[in-house]
């Protein structure tokens, strides 16, 4: 209960610090939107000339690629921290969050509030509620809870990968070009019907590297495209619980090395 | 010197071009989905496409302008003055970085290729004399570039960052280049403006006289248009870089 208590007393701390530069903020946000819907420009224009992607209309495509923007984007509102560990490492910077009392990892996340993760959050939200207007699910109940749960599963996905790559740098020096191609491979093959990649791939995105759990898998239960998919349905209604394991794992990595953690210069 | 510093992260150097090969994979699947079997629409075949869209983010890669990083940096941490100091004139001093950082990236391109064509898919030059104007309009689409991205770079003498710039840039002049969609399958309005911006010249346009799209007459106006933006962008620089040495006076203080 303290530990929450305190954990939200320095996301305060960080969003007022932030706050002091107004304009800055904001500008950080309004990047973070452009550069993340510019990427559906690119679909957009493919598809004012060609009616659909593999049986997948501008809507169809719209929910999925929303719904992965919102994931990635709540993300890194969440975890921005953690990206920013690596520097940390190098700088000598980290070593203060190992003499506090509040896990590390919460004080990680709740150092500096991510800005233009906010118009990532808010790009991701507004393509999203588009889409929805365009392909007009029916939600019920049922599938509202799931859609909650899979955004969660989502995120935990996300944060996952990318503290298996944070702790990776408290051993190699220069991780950002692999936390870099971890993104793009997400974006990459994440916000598209991954069917069109091929067999070989899809297994490699959905067994490898969980990347069809975070919006691929979601999309095609609500837009009702199971049967589309090389796996059982049944996999893809499951893809909340994978987030949990694959964050659970990452987290118990964590852990481990952090106990092993050797300040910079040794 | 450049070279040798851009050689050491070949760690970070092969992973991009991972990440290159990947976003080459990715447009191929997309574009083979989206003709959904037909061989061509609108005259466009497919095999033409893939390779357009290949070496359009090959070329684009190979010539990213880095200086404009180059030059926010030296903007921000000061060390322009000992620059400026040197016998060397500035602006030349950047673009030598520029040609060092894209010469280390030649070699990667002899790994790059035979992946891309794998992974993607090239095709030869339509005919001897193509690959030769080919070959010139590459030289006047890389003075373009350099000069684009010396103009982003002498902005940060007014903003001190320009990495969001860049980044969005990235973006902007991949599309506008037709390394995504080829602009002929572009709306009218937006084939428009892409016409008259200076990124078609960036790839388009040498892939059009190498895949043999334009004929005689039209060939020589491609290369005019890139004549005149080579021209157009460095008169630009010219003039912020006239401009920005007297603001360099008020940091100095």
């Amino acid at each position: 209960m303290q530990t929450l208590a305190i954990t939200l007393d320095l996301a305060g701390a960080a969003i007022r610090s932030r706050m002091q530069y107004r304009a800055n903020f904001l500008m950080m946000v309004a990047f973070g939107l452009v550069y993340q819907t510019t990427g559906f420009v690119f679909i957009w224009t493919v598809l004012t000339r060609f009616e659909s992607i593999a049986g997948w209309t501008l809507g169809d495509i719209a929910f999925l690629y929303g719904l992965r923007l919102l994931v990635h984007g709540l993300t890194a509102v969440l975890f921005g921290g953690v990206s920013r560990v690596r520097w940390q490492v190098r700088e000598g910077l980290f070593d203060r969050y190992l003499v506090r009392p509040l896990p590390a990892l919460l004080q990680v996340n709740t150092m500096e509030l991510p800005a233009a993760s906010f118009g990532d959050l808010l790009g991701g939200v507004t393509l999203f509620l588009a889409a929805n207007a365009l392909v007009g699910i029916d939600y019920s109940p049922l599938a509202l809870g799931y859609l909650g749960l899979a955004i969660v599963g989502g995120v935990l996905i996300e944060a996952a990968l990318q503290l298996v790559i944070a702790t990776l740098s408290f051993r190699l020096i220069e991780t950002g070009s692999l936390a870099f191609f971890v993104e793009e491979l997400f974006s990459n093959f994440g916000n598209y019907p991954m069917k069109i990649f091929g067999g070989a791939a899809q297994a490699i995105l959905t067994w490898g590297l969980p990347v069809a759990f975070v919006a691929y898998f979601p999309a095609t239960v609500l837009l009702a495209r199971t049967d589309e998919l090389a796996v059982h349905p049944a996999v893809a209604y499951g893809a909340p619980i994978v987030g949990v394991l694959w964050f659970g794992a990452a987290y118990l990595f964590w852990r481990r090395e952090l106990r092993q953690y050797k300040s910079a210069g040794h | 010197m450049w070279m040798r510093t851009c050689i050491t992260y070949r760690f970070s150097w092969s992973l991009d071009m991972l990440g290159l090969l990947l976003q080459i994979y990715t447009l191929k699947m997309i574009w083979t989905a989206v003709y959904a079997g037909r061989d061509q629409v609108d005259g466009v075949p497919l095999d033409g496409l893939i390779a357009q869209l290949t070496f359009a983010n090959l070329l684009l890669w190979v010539m990213y302008p880095m200086l404009a990083g180059y030059l926010e940096e030296r903007v921000r941490e000061g060390t322009l003055a000992l620059e400026l100091a040197r016998p060397a004139p500035f602006l030349g001093q950047m673009v030598a970085a520029q040609i060092g950082d894209t010469a280390a990236g030649l070699p990667l391109v002899v790994v790059a290729l035979p992946l891309a064509y794998l992974l993607g898919g090239l095709l030869p030059p339509a005919s001897p004399a193509a690959g030769l104007l080919f070959a010139v309009s590459l030289g006047l689409a890389y003075a373009i570039v350099v000069m684009t991205g010396l103009v982003i770079g002498l902005v940060s003498f007014w903003t001190t960052e320009v990495g969001g710039v860049m980044t969005i840039h990235a973006f902007v002049s991949r599309f506008f280049a037709g390394a995504l969609v080829p602009l002929s399958f572009f709306p009218p309005w937006l084939g428009t403006i892409a016409g008259l911006l200076p990124f078609q010249a960036q790839a388009s346009i040498p892939l059009a006289l190498y895949l043999g799209r334009a004929d005689g007459l039209e060939s020589v106006r491609l290369l005019a248009t890139q004549l005149f933006w080579v021209v157009a962008l460095l008169g630009l620089a010219r003039v912020l870089w006239r401009l920005a040495l007297r603001r360099v006076v008020v940091y100095g203080g």
